[in-house]
């Protein structure tokens, strides 16, 4: 909320607007608007050289960049781009404000000379050229930063609008889009660039970039570049099928073509403007050109379409209701929607020590096991007093998006933890919740309002939760008036009818039940559970839980927050979609059920799932195929069959204790596979999976250990230094490692030198091991043994990559050269032993 | 969905098996982990086609130092004096100092220069199996390294094609960062074939590409001669385990 203030200050007003312009808002949408066109193909012809930046042309010629907006002007064009494309502070460092300011004020001289005084001058801003994290290496905040300088440069010197296009990534729209409403009062038009198969770069699809788009508030959206208009419209199609505002479309002159090392586009003006009229067709309100299209394509274009349909109908309000991840949309409407309840910490212990400790992948893990067992959504709480949760928040939302596409529902009662996850957040989050509450309602739906989302409205307020149902449907009612007021539409309220437990209440389950139903017809509303609660203080939950699934399911419900891994409750869901048509000739239950059990097997079976022990490693063991005799537990680690190995650690308990199977067991077998590595009789998956199968087993001898019991030999970091972002060669390294019992403390990757000095230094940890995989990061590497060098002499470093050779480590001064994951077991376990003499 | 046919084999040298034979239970893993990776490769290229200058060293003057050789000034390697003694090549606007280029160029009036990749879904897998199995990251990311190669393999095979029908020859492909071909050309590359709208490649800040499983390279185009057709990968003098001979 902080942000929110300053972003007030921060607003820049446009003053002295031209009467003969109207408000760019009162007509878009009500009428056909025209954007320009291509500006690549005609600055060559000016003379601009290849590898030369266009935006320096704002000082070097400003002569051709006011005829270049002049011509556009002159073509009928009502919105007419600054040529600031590619200006950001990472192209121009020295002058970037001087450059956009020079643009604006090119392009409003072209306007005058043009006599166009009616039309708009739209600061163009384009992607920074860089990937950001966690899939790139560009943070949101500075992406976001980058764009503001932009922004304010712009509207400072009078831009009318803010057009930002091409853009390839939806993280990156977001960061664009946050920045301009954030710094500006201007209308706020945005355009992607999907390719062929109508994907962005990063994945999304036209649906799930319009469900964000929209929700974090833009005027219009649309597609540019990268194809032709013959291709282009069925994406248009799509387009106008998901937006409830005003569509853009923005098509090259045509595919690409080299001739002569050069790209030209062959679609003349003639035939482009014949395909755009079947663009108009669709009802698009605003088009224009992009690549290799001239002020002759516009000009034509307007000539074409300029009588179809001058007064459009209001751009139609779509019902859906969307929540969305980088990639995926997920459409909660009349297909139930499973959403998985297991990454939250309370009466976890494993996941409260986790959350401690500061362990994200196991959390990872936890969303990936849902995600294979069906979940569609994932939830995600972390909060625990004694954490940072808005950092934890932020960090785990990131961590869960670099390895799922699931959408994610970002569950907190603290509001710091929710607006650092829905700004940080690549999609449309669904939020978990509000209620009937004032002071929630105060607090919430303004960040929901900002920055889009589903939110989750509990029925309950100042006075508890109803016990009736009327109450309940009466607080639903209250909430989507107050969401009227802060114009959050209604389609993305989901209300939560709340299950509380029978063994106190008899009636409760009905009273949820009819809350469901009254919601779902009488509101029009959708509706969401956390189930489990209904059965609490009672034997067999599961059975209890799995039954009213089924009636809830059948009274309406829209998502169903619940475990996933639970086979019981699994069975009623897929039942409920095999019943109710919702499952094609009943594929997905015949998938899953192909080789069900009836009775006792079948409910072992169940049991086992529920109690959440399947963890990734140990089905990914388990699918590796179980050999027909039973292992012995050094048999299952060395040839990785990570279920029995758990299992033969379990029985082994019952006789010794864990330090001593770790010393007599599991240590042996992984120095037998690790000798027949280097050997070369052991291969690299080999390793690991031997690796995995001692992991599953040493998670179970952790799990019976009492508190103050530890197995650690020892602590190291680990970290891929500073501008390497490829860490497998670490990861690696980690397994290892911990699978001989040494406590990793895992920096990630692209650490900088101090992180990994300042860590080193207060928990005093006397090894550091460090990967790079390129020449160009080795020097990042010997940076940061300098520093260590300097502030902590007695640290051994051990450096290991793809580039390294001893020659390079002892160049850059490292203690060991390690070739592969066992050469550092070995070097970490020498030391530590020779420590403890 | 594209199939792009990956050799079981190339595989197995990314995974470093070294010529011995894996066992039926690890080709099943590694076959099924292909399989995956086939689902959700999404291959993208773009290349074209561009004159070549070569100017020896001896007429180079001192003055002409390109971006890609002030980047590389800060690699360890880039020390050495040769840089400046090695020929200046000159194509699409590039100016690249290397020895190594000169000579799998020599004798080219043209080159072609390309971009591919097999898309951001592989890296995800990769991302995921981290997680969740470690095993399987390592096979991913061998049998991703495998696809890419044999994806641009094909895409070598139709400009070969396309050369012949010229009457043109092809030399091995060559990339940035092999030898002497200095890394600081990802830049050039990014520019000139636009990799970011033609194929959805973006470099970070040092350089490498998004996705990971990308490739960059030139490929001379000579008028005389045949096809050479062993890789470029020779040229590094770099010891490194994953070398082809």
């Amino acid at each position: 909320m902080e942000i929110c203030s300053n972003q007030e200050q921060n607003r820049t007003h446009n003053p002295g607007q031209n009467p003969a312009r109207r408000p760019l808002l009162e007509r878009l949408g009500r009428e056909r608007l025209y954007c320009d066109g291509g500006s690549g193909t005609i600055l060559q012809s000016m003379g601009l050289a290849g590898g030369e930046l266009p935006e320096t042309w704002n000082l070097k010629h400003p002569d051709r960049i006011i005829s270049l907006a002049r011509g556009y002007f002159e073509a009928g064009c009502d919105i007419v781009n600054t040529n600031t494309f590619g200006a950001n502070a990472l192209k121009y460092p020295e002058n970037l404000s001087e450059i956009v300011e020079a643009g604006v004020h090119l392009c409003m001289e072209g306007r005058r000379l043009a006599g166009r005084e009616d039309a708009y001058v739209a600061l163009d801003i384009g992607p920074t050229g860089r990937l950001l994290a966690p899939m790139g290496d560009l943070p949101f905040d500075r992406a976001v930063e980058l764009f503001a300088e932009v922004v304010k440069s712009g509207a400072k010197a009078g831009a009318d609008l803010i057009l930002i296009e091409t853009m390839s990534d939806s993280y990156e729209a977001k960061a664009a889009v946050l920045a301009a409403k954030e710094n500006c009062d201007l209308p706020v038009l945005i355009t992607l660039i999907f390719d062929e198969r109508g994907k962005l770069l990063t994945g999304g699809t036209i649906e799930s970039a319009v469900a964000m788009l929209e929700g974090l508030g833009v005027d219009a959206i649309g597609i540019n570049c990268g194809l032709g208009p013959a291709q282009m419209r069925d994406y248009a199609r799509r387009m106008m099928e998901a937006a409830s505002i005003p569509v853009i479309v923005n098509p090259n002159a045509g595919l690409p073509r080299q001739e002569d090392g050069r790209t030209v586009y062959d679609v003349g003006p003639e035939e482009f403007a014949a395909e755009m009229a079947k663009i108009a067709d669709l009802g698009v309100q605003v088009i224009g050109g992009c690549c290799g299209t001239t002020p002759e394509h516009i000009r034509r274009e307007i000539a074409t379409t300029h009588s179809k349909a001058v007064v459009l109908p209001a751009p139609e309000t779509k019902q859906k209701t969307i929540v969305t991840s980088f990639s995926q949309a997920v459409e909660i409407g009349d297909r139930p929607v499973l959403i998985g309840e297991r990454i939250n910490p309370t009466g976890k212990k494993r996941f409260k020590q986790a959350l401690r400790d500061h362990d994200i992948e196991y959390i990872l893990q936890q969303g990936l096991a849902q995600e294979d067992a069906g979940a569609q959504i994932l939830d995600v709480n972390v909060g625990l007093p004694e954490i940072d949760e808005p950092a934890m928040m932020e960090e785990v939302l990131r961590s869960l998006q670099s390895v799922s596409a699931l959408p994610l529902q970002i569950d907190t009662t603290d509001p710091a933890a929710l607006e650092r996850g829905l700004r940080h957040y690549n999609g449309k989050a669904m939020v978990n919740s509000v209620n009937g509450k004032q002071e929630s309602i105060e607090t919430v739906m303004p960040l929901v309002k900002k920055y889009g989302g589903v939110l989750v409205a509990l029925t309950l307020d100042e006075d508890g939760i109803p016990d009736t149902a009327d109450g309940r449907v009466a607080i639903a009612r209250r909430i989507y008036e107050a969401a009227d007021r802060y114009d959050i539409p209604r389609k993305d309220i989901v209300i939560d009818c709340l299950a509380m437990t029978i063994s106190s209440d008899p009636r409760s389950a009905l009273v949820t039940l009819e809350t469901i139903r009254r919601v779902h017809e009488e509101l029009n509303g959708r509706t969401i559970l956390g189930v489990s609660n209904i059965s609490f203080g009672l034997p067999a939950r599961e059975v209890v839980n799995a039954h009213f699934l089924t009636m809830a399911l059948y009274a309406g419900l829209s998502c169903a927050i619940l475990n996933p891994n639970n086979a019981v409750i699994m069975q009623a869901w897929r039942a409920f979609y095999a019943l109710t048509a919702l499952d094609e000739n009943c594929a997905d239950f015949i998938a899953a059920y192909a080789d069900y059990q009836s009775g006792a097997a079948g409910s072992a079976a169940g049991a086992s799932g529920a109690s959440g022990t399947a963890g990734a490693s140990g089905s990914a063991g388990a699918k590796s195929g179980a050999p027909s005799q039973v292992l012995s537990l050094q048999e299952s680690v060395e040839r990785g069959v990570s279920g029995r190995a758990a299992e033969a650690v379990r029985e082994a308990l019952a006789e010794r204790d864990g330090l001593t199977i770790i010393n007599e067991e599991l240590i042996p077998a992984l120095d037998r596979v690790g000798k027949g590595f280097e050997a070369g009789r052991v291969f690299l998956p080999q390793l690991l999976m031997s690796a995995e199968a001692a992991k599953a087993a040493f998670e179970v001898i952790k799990n019976s250990m009492k508190g103050g019991e530890s197995t650690s030999k020892g602590r190291v970091i680990l970290a891929t230094v500073q501008g390497d972002i490829h860490d497998i060669g670490k990861n690696i390294v980690k397994v290892m490692l911990e699978n001989y019992s040494f406590e990793v403390i895992d920096l990630g990757k692209d650490v900088p030198p101090e992180v990994i000095v300042e860590t080193a230094l207060r928990e005093q940890i006397p090894v550091v091991g460090l990967s790079a995989l390129m020449t160009t990061t080795v020097v990042s590497m010997e940076k940061t043994i300098k520093l260590l060098r300097e502030k902590k002499p007695d640290t051994k470093v051990i450096v290991g990559g793809a580039v390294m050779t001893q020659e390079y480590a002892d160049a850059i001064g490292a203690d060991f050269y390690a070739k592969d994951a066992m050469d550092t077991v070995r070097f970490v376990s020498d030391f530590y032993e020779r420590s403890d003499i | 969905m594209t199939l792009i046919p990956t050799d079981l084999n190339e595989v197995y040298r990314y995974l470093g098996f070294h010529g011995i034979t894996p066992t039926p239970e690890m080709t099943g893993i590694i076959q099924e982990c292909l399989e995956k990776l086939q689902e959700v490769s999404a291959p993208r290229s773009f290349y074209l086609y561009t004159p070549l200058e070569i100017i020896p060293a001896g007429e180079v003057s001192t003055e002409e130092v390109s971006a890609g050789e002030a980047a590389e000034a800060s690699a360890p390697e880039a020390a050495s004096v040769e840089g400046a003694s090695a020929p200046l090549l000159r194509f699409a606007g590039m100016e690249v100092r290397s020895k190594g280029l000169a000579r799998n160029l020599a004798g080219c009036r043209e080159v072609c220069l390309l971009a591919a990749t097999i898309g951001p879904g592989v890296d995800l897998l990769i991302r995921r199996a981290q997680v969740s199995a470690m095993s399987r990251a390592v096979i991913y990311q061998a049998a991703g390294a495998a696809m890419i190669e044999a994806y641009v393999d094909g895409l070598n095979e139709q400009i070969r094609q396309e050369a012949h029908a010229r009457g043109l020859f092809l030399r091995p492909r060559f990339s940035p960062g092999y030898g002497d071909f200095s890394l600081g050309h990802q830049t050039d590359f990014a520019r000139v074939l636009e990799m970011q709208k033609t194929c959805g490649i973006t470099l970070g800040s040092s350089l490498l590409m998004t996705p990971s499983k990308s490739v960059t390279a030139v490929i001379g185009l000579s008028d005389h001669g045949t096809d050479c057709r062993e890789p470029g990968c020779e040229e590094c003098a770099h010891p490194c385990e994953y070398r082809r001979v």
